[in-house]
């Protein structure tokens, strides 16, 4: 009986090892975690450009591209005519966003995207916490969550202590 | 826990116990305030920890960040679930202890869990800045209702005027961390208050601009002053949370459960 209950731990053991050993690592995440049909159904990403994929600390990074709101939006997902903002995806603050357009337009708060139309956005942002981060651009729509498109990894070197960020305020003149 | 002893004659005093490592009265004071200055903290903190956890629960961003606290909910909301615990508390400490230090001891543990809580999860893990995620303080409004309960000695005026007054005084003690908040910015040529402009700066993934835009009505009976006025509506509800939850403490600190349970 207990040469039994050994063996059954090695092989317990062996497998939680061979899982252990032979588990690939797990980069992308977002956009190819989400279901097919909010995937390919909802909007459409193309053109996307993340650059510079290396910066310090301070510099600015855009992330500029197209996507089209698909006219075929699933019944089961809430409407983009509602309420949308546009959004990036990162771990934290590790940006801070200086500018956003959708068209050309400032988009610093939430609107609304029709569904068959094209648009075209770019959000420019500071390098804040050194690291190497998976920065997305992303959609979030009213009660139905974050539509993510595709990503870059961006590395960020330099200390953030050295990170500066001032604003400006009216002047009346 | 300080319990007064009477001191009756002179021989009473200073007869000395037998069987226990306190020999004299006096020590045994010395032992009670020991045990007060280790369990008074210990309490606060736990309690406030727990504070902190059902402000987490009930509150959440309105806590959390900065672009959060509105003119409307926030002054209303937040003050009437911060008080449910400490009307708990207070009936506890007030009955069997006659002290009436629940909600004030209780508003600092919160106070330094809550600090410890946005440090190490807001500023060191996620990387916001501190004042952007910096706690609501309500240790001034818990002063205010501890001190009326030691002036009326009773549970109905303090829900009374203790209650009115933690509503009425939350969000005007809160205003010196919020006012620098309110400075007009410029991004491109849109003026924003700098939390509005810090709120699209710090980019906050699961956390998009329309989910904070709460103050949807546009019922103006009061002209401008939306603030106060919810600060008062949040008074009268205070009165009540606060009767209810001392009802609920002395039902929750009568040990007869604890023996049905165990
Ligand atoms: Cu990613």
């Amino acid at each position: 009986m207990e040469r039994e209950n050994h063996r059954l731990v090695r092989q317990v053991l062996l497998v939680v090892l061979m899982w252990a050993l032979f588990m690939p690592v797990v980069f992308a995440h977002g956009e190819i975690a989400q279901m097919a049909g909010i995937r390919m159904r909802t909007v459409h990403w193309f053109d996307t450009k993340i650059e510079p994929t290396q910066v310090k600390v301070n510099d600015i990074v855009t992330v500029r591209g197209k996507f089209m709101v698909s006219g075929h939006w699933p019944d089961y997902v809430a409407k983009p005519e509602e309420w949308v903002f546009l959004n990036i995806g990162v771990p934290g603050p590790v940006f801070v966003r200086m500018d956003a357009t959708v068209n050309g337009m400032p988009q610093y708060q939430s609107t609304a995207f029709k569904r068959g139309e094209f648009y075209e956005y770019e959000v420019k942002m500071k390098a804040r916490v050194p690291g190497e981060w998976h920065v997305h651009p992303l959609i979030n729509v009213w009660e139905a969550g974050p539509i993510s498109g595709p990503a870059r990894f961006v590395q960020i070197t330099g200390s953030k202590d050295d990170f500066v960020n001032t604003a400006t305020s009216p002047r009346l003149e | 826990m300080a319990i007064q002893i009477e001191a009756g004659n002179k021989a009473d005093v200073d007869r000395t116990p037998r069987g226990n490592a306190v020999i004299s009265v006096k020590e045994q004071m010395q032992a009670w305030r020991n045990a007060d200055l280790f369990f008074f903290p210990l309490i606060s903190v736990l309690i406030g920890g727990a504070a902190v956890f059902l402000c987490a629960l009930t509150v959440g961003d309105w806590s959390y960040w900065m672009d959060w606290r509105d003119r409307r909910w926030w002054p209303l909301v937040t003050p009437l679930l911060l008080l449910a615990l400490p009307a708990v508390a207070t009936y506890a400490f007030w009955r069997y202890f006659k002290l009436p230090v629940a909600a004030t001891g209780l508003a600092l543990g919160f106070w330094l869990s809550q600090i410890v809580s946005r440090y190490v999860n807001f500023h060191v893990f996620t990387a916001f800045p501190m004042n952007w995620v910096m706690p609501e303080v309500w240790i001034g409004a818990a002063v205010v209702l501890d001190a009326v309960l030691l002036i009326t000695r009773s549970f109905a005026l303090t829900g009374l005027v203790g209650g009115m007054l933690f509503g009425l005084l939350f969000s005007a003690m809160n205003w010196p961390v919020v006012a620098p908040m309110h400075m007009p910015v410029l991004l491109g040529d849109t003026v924003m208050t700098l939390a509005d402009y810090m709120g699209f700066q710090y980019i906050r993934t699961a956390m998009p601009e329309y989910v904070r835009i709460i103050e949807a009505g546009t019922l103006r009976t009061f002209g401008t002053h939306v603030a106060p006025v919810s600060a008062f509506v949040s008074g009268f509800f205070a009165i009540l949370v606060y009767y209810v939850f001392v009802w609920i403490g002395s039902k929750g600190s009568r040990p007869s459960w604890l023996g049905k349970l165990v």
